[in-house]
């Protein structure tokens, strides 16, 4: 970036390179914005994972709540079946005892009563006819039922009477009530064949007809039916009873020692006491399953709120993860960024400093080549310009005597010249006095030398202020390192500035001369630059306790007060495009610290400015500087 | 031949050069001039030359490896290089190849030049050319040459001294006390000056073969001591053992010091022992032979010179009695340090003594 903008000073400027470097300015090219950058898109990313990790925390816990209320609802299916099936088999297992129970009474009761009560009895009562109460039609009452018309029912009463009357009836009704008292028996009733009922412990019911009783006609065809009933009231052997649950078989009666059917027993059974155990026994069934399932709902709804929880605290230590790692990114990015910064200043500098000491040394190669060229030529014009000075003394005589001799023979008429020695002698020595015309071409020639000395002294400060021959570090003449700069700044400076060097006593310092000259360089080039017109540069140079010192004074425009913190800054420039880069205090500076000194500068607008260079006896040099 | 009239030869490649050497030259001496290298090795041939005044910068050859040639060919022949810009490879192999006499830099002074010419005429004439400059002392290749290790294998391990000879070894550096220590070998006796004084005793102690030194000690510059040595005791042979990198500095080491070889500091051990063997061997010669320590003459220092250097090693003396009184005896000098109670005054005395005795009042 930046070597095209210095090449520029060189080079042909190129309009868009000098507006790219202008406008990006110190603060380097258009920059990658680490840190903003880094932000945006770290954010972004966090908030994308975060919002996934959510959602799927969300779904997780729908999905077990949904886990959860199709166990509950299973469960509690499960329980509810259990109970009715518990309750339906004891209804059922009560039912099947009870009939057990019954048919053994029923044999019991036929082997003891039949052969010799039952049967002659249920044998007379044939007689009593009852086909003419069946005769008499049924009719359908209000509800649209078929019912038998009262005087059907007074036609069987009237028989069961007549039955009443059958002797044996009440030796039998004695014994049944006798055999039936404190059991669980509460009725008793036999049909005959023909379905009508010869005998009930409830005489009302005496001559009731049977025969389309299904119950009936089941036993009759062999097989015992037991029915489950509650009865609100019941007449029973020992008088009425209320609110009862009794079970009722109609009983096939078997001809003793035959499989032949001799009639039918309706016998009612008390299960009321085993019923209300069952049915508690169902209720506390009942109970514990919707105990059991407010437990395992309460359970479903805790385990929910927990996994709730859990998994808001997931998502929540997730966000803390994201944030400590956001955090803890950002400072190393941030680090990272300022680091960069720096290196890319460094470089840049370090760049500039490489791109200045190399055209440096590309002109101190130059200026040592052209110095050695001249010294040949320098060489020797300067041998025979002496050798023919020298010489033209020898000659002045002989062209004097020539001269005289000649005027004395164009004086002379004759062929004859008498030298008169005597006189001759005062004459030429006459002539040795005024040798005015060999004494202007020495003169002319101690010109010519003077010239080929003045080239001389050019070379030696031309080596002198490059020492490409010399010592990069060695002690250095302060005074004769100025000497040098200022010789060849002349060749710079225009002549309406007056030089003034005001070089005091100092020792010799180890340092870096080449280093040092381009300072100096540089303060008195600046100084010329601030002068409009005429005025005056003062270079002087003094020691202070281990310092030399060397100030660069000029009557120059100063420099204002708000920029002379910015003028040691690398591009601090206020010269036009082409004239200044704002390196040159820049280097100087850099060169000075890197000599354990530094340069300040002290200056008011309008009055001028005087920049001092302090340098230490030892001050080396030739570290980052020197490149 | 005009009978007593030196004869010169001057070689640049710039005709203009040689032609302003001639006339300049011309009325003292018997000018031979050529521009180009190979022709004046012929010239050198068909005449006896006493002194041969050499450009460095020629085309296709530089004045050091032509002077080489020269010193091969006419060993008599003072050689002088004359240079534009001194660039200090030239300066180190035109001391250890080719041994320049002078160095001149353009512009040279009219007057300097013919004087100094005169000169070496003298020495050429008047001094037999030392046995070793038959030989190539030190070889172009053996720079090189010595670097390897089977070189070093045909060298001398270590360097043996004669009575009565010994080495003297002026640096501050420890590491290269060290350093020369093992490349000579224990049995050689080398002492070590870290300063000025420490020399100045040493010397008056008993005089050296051999000085090895660096430029400066500490700050001070030792190359006065060299010069007024060798002024003084022209048999003993100095070698600068530096790692100085001016080519000033060199120049005016061989112009002022007549300084035998110049080691850089990196050098290998083996060009070392090389360099001191063959600093010894020249000791021999110049010992034997004192018509020839002319041919290693230095340029007369000036009084300036002597006083200034007399105040350093003053100076030096104080300062190191100051820092030191008892640090003084591993100086190698028993009785070095006055009993007394002005241990510094004593030393001073001693030191100042030393000086006049080797330097003159
Ligand atoms: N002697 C001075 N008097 C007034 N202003 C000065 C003086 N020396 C420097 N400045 C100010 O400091 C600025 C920076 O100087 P610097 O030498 O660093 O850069 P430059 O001279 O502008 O460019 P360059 O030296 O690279 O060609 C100058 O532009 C100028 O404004
Ligand atoms: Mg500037």
């Amino acid at each position: 970036m930046r070597l095209p903008a210095l090449a520029k000073r060189e080079a042909a400027p190129d309009p868009s390179d000098a507006a790219v470097s202008k406008a990006h300015g110190p603060a380097g090219p258009v920059q990658f914005r680490l840190v903003r950058y880094f932000t945006v898109a770290s954010l972004v990313a966090f908030a994308v994972v975060a919002a996934a990790f959510a959602w799927f925390e969300a779904k997780r816990s729908d999905f077990f709540r949904d886990v959860q209320e199709r166990e509950g609802a299973f469960f509690n299916s499960t329980q509810d079946q259990f109970a009715r099936r518990q309750e339906e088999a004891a209804l059922r297992d009560l039912l099947a005892i009870h009939e057990a129970g019954n048919v053994n009474l029923t044999r019991l009761f036929a082997n003891a009563l039949w052969e010799r009560d039952f049967a002659p009895f249920v044998a007379r009562a044939a007689s009593v006819p009852i086909d003419h109460c069946r005769a008499i039609a049924d009719v359908v009452d209000a509800k649209g039922k078929t019912v038998a018309p009262p005087e059907k029912k007074a036609c069987f009463a009237e028989a069961g009477q007549r039955i009443m009357a059958l002797p044996g009836f009440r030796e039998i009704d004695a014994k049944v009530v006798d055999s039936m008292k404190k059991t669980s028996v509460f009725k008793i009733k036999v049909f005959d064949l023909r379905g009508v009922t010869v005998y009930s412990s409830e005489h009302a019911q005496i001559g009731e007809d049977k025969l389309s009783n299904a119950g009936w006609k089941r036993a009759l065809a062999g097989t015992p039916a037991s029915e489950l009933t509650h009865r609100d009231r019941f007449s029973a052997f020992e008088g009425v009873v209320e609110n009862r649950d009794l079970i009722s078989s109609y009983l096939p009666v078997l001809g003793p020692g035959t499989d032949r059917i001799v009639g039918v027993f309706e016998v009612y059974s008390d299960v009321t006491p085993f019923l209300a155990q069952i049915r508690g026994t169902s209720t506390q069934i009942k109970a514990s399953a919707a105990a059991n399932r407010e437990k395992v709902a309460r359970v479903s709804e805790e385990n929910q709120s927990q996994v709730e929880a859990s998994s808001r605290v997931q998502v929540g230590s997730l966000l803390a993860v994201l944030a400590v790692l956001f955090g803890v990114l950002f400072l190393i990015v941030r680090r990272a960024d300022g680091i960069i910064a720096a290196q890319e200043l460094d470089r840049d500098q370090a760049h500039q400093q490489l791109a200045q000491s190399e055209k440096m040394a590309a002109l101190g190669q130059m200026v040592a080549g052209v110095a050695h060229q001249l010294n040949t030529p320098l060489g020797f014009s300067k041998s025979n310009v002496s050798l023919v000075m020298d010489q033209l003394d020898q000659l002045a005589t002989p062209v004097k005597v020539a001269t005289r001799i000649s005027a004395l023979v164009r004086q002379v008429p004759g062929d004859k010249i008498v030298l008169d020695v005597g006189r001759s002698r005062g004459a030429i020595e006459a002539i040795d006095a005024a040798p005015e015309d060999v004494a202007a071409m020495k003169e002319m020639l101690g010109d010519v030398l003077r010239g080929i000395d003045q080239m001389s002294e050019l070379v030696v400060h031309m080596r002198d202020f490059t020492r490409l021959d010399r010592a990069r570090v060695s002690e250095f003449d302060v005074n004769g390192g100025l000497k040098s700069v200022v010789y060849l700044a002349k060749s710079v400076i225009p002549n309406s500035i007056e030089v003034v060097e005001a070089y005091g006593p100092i020792r010799q310092i180890v340092c870096t001369p080449s280093q040092l000259n381009q300072i100096f360089l540089n303060l008195i080039i600046n100084a010329s630059q601030a002068i409009e017109d005429r005025g005056r540069i003062t270079v002087a140079t003094r020691e202070e306790a281990g310092y030399v010192r060397v100030d660069v004074a000029d009557t120059g425009t100063g420099i204002p007060p708000e920029i002379q913190e910015r003028i040691f800054e690398p591009y601090f420039t206020t010269k036009p495009e082409g004239v200044g880069t704002g390196l040159g205090l820049n280097v100087a500076r850099d060169i000075a610290r890197a000599h354990g000194g530094d340069i300040t500068v002290d200056s008011r607008p309008g009055h001028g400015a005087t920049f001092t260079v302090v340098l230490p006896f030892e001050a080396g040099g030739e570290t980052r500087a020197a490149a | 031949m005009e009978a007593g009239k030196g004869r010169v030869l001057c070689v640049d490649d710039e005709p203009h050069v040689v032609r302003a050497l001639h006339w300049l030259l011309r009325k003292d001496f018997e000018v031979h001039t050529t521009t180009s290298a190979t022709e004046a090795l012929q010239v050198l041939g068909q005449h006896d030359f006493d002194v041969v005044v050499s450009d460095q910068r020629m085309p296709g050859v530089t004045g050091v490896e032509f002077l080489r040639d020269v010193r091969k060919a006419a060993p008599r022949a003072m050689r002088i290089l004359l240079t534009g810009y001194s660039d200090l490879d030239a300066m180190l192999r035109s001391v250890n190849e080719s041994e320049v006499y002078r160095f001149v830099t353009k512009p040279w002074d009219i007057k300097a030049l013919p004087k100094l010419i005169a000169e070496a005429v003298e020495i050429s004439r008047s001094t037999p050319v030392v046995a070793a400059e038959r030989e190539e002392a030190v070889p172009a290749t053996a720079i090189q040459a010595a670097e390897s290790e089977a070189a070093q294998a045909h060298r001398p391990a270590t360097v043996v001294l004669r009575d009565g000879e010994s080495i003297l070894l002026i640096d501050d550096d420890d590491g290269i006390r060290r350093t020369v220590r093992e490349v000579l070998g224990g049995g050689v006796p080398v002492r070590h000056a870290s300063n000025l004084a420490e020399a100045v005793h040493a010397l008056d102690q008993a005089p050296a073969s051999v000085v090895i030194s660096d430029v400066r000690v500490g700050k001070v510059d030792v190359t006065r001591l060299i010069r007024l040595m060798k002024q003084k005791h022209p048999e003993v042979v100095a070698v600068v053992f530096s790692g100085v990198q001016d080519a000033q500095v060199v120049m005016d080491l061989i112009n002022q010091g007549q300084v035998y070889r110049f080691i850089p500091k990196t050098s290998k051990p083996g060009l070392i022992r090389l360099i001191v063997d063959s600093a010894i061997k020249r000791h021999r010669q110049l010992a034997d032979s004192p018509e020839a320590r002319r041919r290693f003459q230095v340029e007369a220092a000036g009084e300036e010179a002597r006083r200034s250097l007399h105040r350093d090693v003053e100076q030096s003396a104080l300062a190191f009695a100051g820092a030191s009184p008892g640090a003084l005896a591993p100086a190698g000098a028993a009785g070095f340090v006055e009993e007394g109670s002005d241990e510094g005054q004593g030393f001073l005395h001693r030191i100042s003594g030393g000086f006049r005795r080797l330097f003159g009042a």
